[in-house]
């Protein structure tokens, strides 16, 4: 029964022919294609200089409209620049840190970095499967960093097992041409010509896109994960966070961690368990210790539920703009880049 | 803890290997002991509710014996905690919510407390097997146990504790009672069998299941879409379903166990009172010995006996869930049955239509009931009355396109499942390629050919799972019931 499977090496070998090289996560994937690296992104932030950098996924994506707070700005005309993909997670957003806005060697007077509650510890948050792919973009052909920390995670008897599976049988390589051919077989039968299956997969991404979520399902994922918080310092080590600082601090680039208000329940802000309360505690203390800023949208009385569009997606990105640049005035007033650690919030 | 997780893996070969070193009471008391840890594995209060319900039918069954005087207080007794408990942990709030909506109309405003608890997994399924015993024993039909491992274990044995079949005292029981041999033929045939679960499980299941999620979670699905979606949860409950079954009843015989088959190929049904002879049948049965039966059944007159099939059917609709759109449920399969015999018997059709009139026969069933399927997966009121209106004239050509490529995708998934109905569909009709083909497996006997043969099948369904498994997991949809 167990020798069955080992069909899969001649068949992968006559499918894919020479198997691609191994990828700059070794330790969580044996063998698949690999996007190019977005290099435009370091053009475009050389070109534009920008003053601030907004790093992060459709918690950024929905909330900040950058054309319109470089508007509202002291001097009414600052470029704003987006390091952004949806549906990623610390990883892409350190990679992107790193990878893109370090090497473009621009010094903008602060990025800022948004996310949701425990995501910045969870290395592994978004980094498996099909969002693996989005990693491609902002990774170079090593990152031995990353690669140490999912290898902390994955040491257990059962990522163990996968691994043998993966190399004994290259399941792997066989699942990257088995499955999108079972998935693609019919557009790819209905319109043989070139360019038809990407223009029918982003007609697909857009009328699946987040945007279309319904709102009692949005709400339920917003609270499907109060609870398992994990502790901070626990995690902190097999964290990006350390790797991002240690880059703020060498290359002078001032970094603010923006947590973002989830759904609100009713009118009031989302449920705070005493173990994420203490998670939150830990994380401003630990951040503003080692020379980053913190800024929390947790119990902004403007931040209401009519903002909010589904699950914990903003729908009105200009208002919530707005408040934000209040909140940081001291930030945004400041023509120098702020002191390492100083207070952000001007509630 | 899970069929497919890792602590399941090691859990399982575990259990059996010391399981057949023992003798048969001490067989017993391990496969008690391994049922709590498997049932508590995640929260172990969940043991407690279950030994409630043990202590109770144990004694219940034992007092109407010794009291058979009182044995109706004793039947009610054990009602009363299985019953209860199910109210409790799966009924309270949909009730108390239906009250205060119902009060509101009439402008009167109350707050009752709304219990914020888990529930048990399996509750559904080990209360109505306990229920059942008490029942039995009341009705005569056997005698009370005095054994109270053996009976602990007939409620707890793990292999179909959270989610069926639902076994009979009658028959479980029994077996529980005597000793068991083992026999290597039967274990391979059940291998076969859990593996064979296991692909429709990570294989069909759960990769129809993300289609079906993609459209019952999209705000504003076209008509196609939304029936894709439809599709693709009919295909999904069935191969979740049978593929639990399938696992429960291989792990079963790897102990000596004989469960009894839950799922008989009900999307080849002709009708829809096939249909529920093919689906869920542990459940079904259930229902027709302790809820249609003893309602009259067809004793009465056929207005009674309608009457008695739509409560059964509305009954069995609330037991999968505290919500309207079960109830809802229900009575579309009571309609759907009582509607298609009416006809039939009026029209004096044949219960199996012949020739290829058959096909169409099967066709309009299996529509019907996979079109029940959307009671089912909406539980919001709101959407269901807006999917039911929803016409395809309002849909856009890209739509349109998305919805047939998401039934092609799920029909696609779905392939292992029609190639394994259509060989049934033969078995039943006679067809000679089945037919010689089983004629030509059965002479091969239990020797060395049979077993490289279902090696190989077994090792290529483990390929397919390793290559096509889907990445996302989902749980099995009865679980929460």
């Amino acid at each position: 029964m167990l020798l069955v499977p080992l069909v899969l090496r001649p068949l992968n070998a006559a499918v894919v022919g020479e198997l691609p090289p191994l990828g700059y996560l070794p330790t969580l994937e044996i063998r698949r294609p690999h996007g190019p690296f977005r290099a435009e992104a370091i053009e475009e932030l050389r070109a534009g200089n920008p003053a601030w950098v907004f790093i992060g996924d459709s918690m950024l994506g929905t909330r900040i409209n950058p054309g319109h707070l470089g508007r509202i700005s002291t001097t009414g005309n600052e470029y704003v620049s987006f390091l952004y993909h949806a549906a990623t997670g610390p990883a892409w957003w350190y990679l992107a840190f790193k990878n893109q806005l370090v090497e473009s060697g621009v010094k903008p007077r602060v990025t800022f970095i948004f996310f949701r509650d425990t995501n910045l510890t969870d290395t592994m948050f978004r980094l498996e499967g099909h969002y693996g792919n989005a990693l491609d973009e902002v990774a170079r052909a090593d990152e031995p960093e990353l690669d140490r920390l999912v290898a902390a995670h994955r040491k257990g008897p059962w990522y163990r097992a996968h691994r043998w599976l993966d190399t004994t049988y290259q399941t792997n390589v066989a699942t990257s041409w088995m499955e999108p051919a079972i998935r693609r077989w019919w557009v790819r039968w209905r319109d043989p010509r070139p360019g038809a299956l990407e223009a029918f997969e982003w007609n697909m991404d857009q009328i699946f896109s987040v945007d279309t979520i319904r709102y009692d399902v949005g709400a339920d994922l917003a609270q499907s994960d109060v609870a398992d918080v994990p502790d901070f310092h626990r995690d902190l080590p097999t964290s990006v966070l350390p790797l991002i600082l240690d880059l703020s601090k060498q290359h002078g680039l001032p970094v603010c961690f923006v947590r973002v208000q989830r759904r609100p329940v009713g009118n009031q802000p989302p449920e705070q368990s005493p173990e994420l309360v203490r998670y939150v505690a830990d994380l401003k203390a630990w951040l503003e210790a080692n020379g980053a800023m913190f800024h929390d949208d947790t119990g902004d009385p403007e931040l209401t539920l009519d903002l909010y569009e589904d699950g914990d997606h903003v729908g009105d990105r200009t208002r919530y703009t707005e408040i934000f640049r209040k909140r940081l005035d001291p930030l945004f007033r400041s023509s120098a880049a702020p002191a390492p650690g100083s207070p952000v919030d001007g509630r | 803890m899970i069929f497919h997780s890792l602590d399941f893996l090691i859990f399982f070969p575990v259990v059996v290997s010391i399981y057949w070193c023992l003798s048969h009471r001490w067989q017993n008391r391990l496969l008690l002991a391994a049922s709590y840890v498997f049932y508590g594995w995640v929260h172990p209060w969940f043991v407690l509710l279950m030994l409630a319900s043990t202590t109770v039918d144990y004694w219940a069954a034992q007092r109407m014996e010794d009291n058979p005087g009182h044995r109706k207080s004793y039947l009610y007794a054990s009602l009363f905690v299985n019953l209860g408990m199910l109210g409790v942990f799966k009924y309270y709030n949909f009730f108390i919510e239906n009250v205060r909506e119902l009060l509101a109309g009439f402008g009167l405003t109350v707050s009752p407390p709304i219990l914020e608890l888990v529930l048990p997994a399996g509750i559904s399924f080990y209360t109505f097997q306990a229920l059942s015993y008490t029942v039995e024993v009341y009705w005569g039909h056997m005698k009370a146990r005095r054994n109270a491992v053996d009976f602990a274990l007939f409620v707890a044995f793990f292999p179909h504790l959270v989610a069926g079949p639902i076994m009979r005292a009658t028959n479980l029981l029994v077996q529980v009672e005597q000793p068991r041999t083992w026999n290597t033929d039967r274990a391979r045939d059940a291998l076969v069998l859990v593996v064979w679960g296991f692909f429709k499980k990570l294989v069909v299941a759960d990769n129809v299941g993300i289609i079906a999620n993609r459209v019952f979670t999209h705000e504003d699905p076209s008509f196609e879409m939304l029936w894709a979606g439809v599709f693709a949860f009919g295909l999904q409950i069935y191969a979740d379903f049978s593929a639990y079954s399938d696992i429960a009843r291989g792990t079963a015989r790897w102990f000596g166990f004989e469960l009894v088959l839950n799922f008989n190929h009900p999307y080849i049904a002709h009708s829809p009172t096939d249909f529920w002879r093919r689906w869920h049948i542990s459940l079904s049965t259930w229902f027709r010995d302790f809820v249609y039966i003893p309602l009259g059944g067809n004793r009465a007159g056929a207005l009674q006996r309608e009457a008695n099939l739509m409560a059964t059917f509305l009954i069995s609709g609330l037991w999968h869930g505290a919500s309207w759109n079960y109830v809802l449920w229900g009575l579309y399969h009571g309609m759907l049955v009582v509607v298609t015999r009416t006809i039939g018997t009026a029209l004096k059709l044949p219960e199996k239509w012949p020739g290829p009139l058959a096909v169409v026969q099967v066709v309009l069933t299996v529509t019907a009931a996979l079109a029940g399927w959307l009671f089912f997966r909406e539980t919001n009121p709101d959407f269901l009355r807006r999917w039911l209106v929803l016409s395809p004239a309002e849909s856009t050509v890209m739509e349109r396109q998305v919805g047939v490529y998401l039934f092609v995708l799920a029909a696609t998934w779905g392939v292992p499942l029609f190639v394994d109905d259509l060989w049934a569909l033969g078995r039943e009709r006679g067809w000679r390629l089945v037919h010689g083909a089983e004629a030509r497996w059965e002479a091969l006997g239990p020797g060395a050919t049979r077993a490289l043969l279902q090696a190989g099948a077994a090792g290529a369904m483990v390929t397919l799972i390793l290559v096509l498994r889907s990445r996302v997991s989902l749980d099995f949809i009865y679980f929460q019931f």
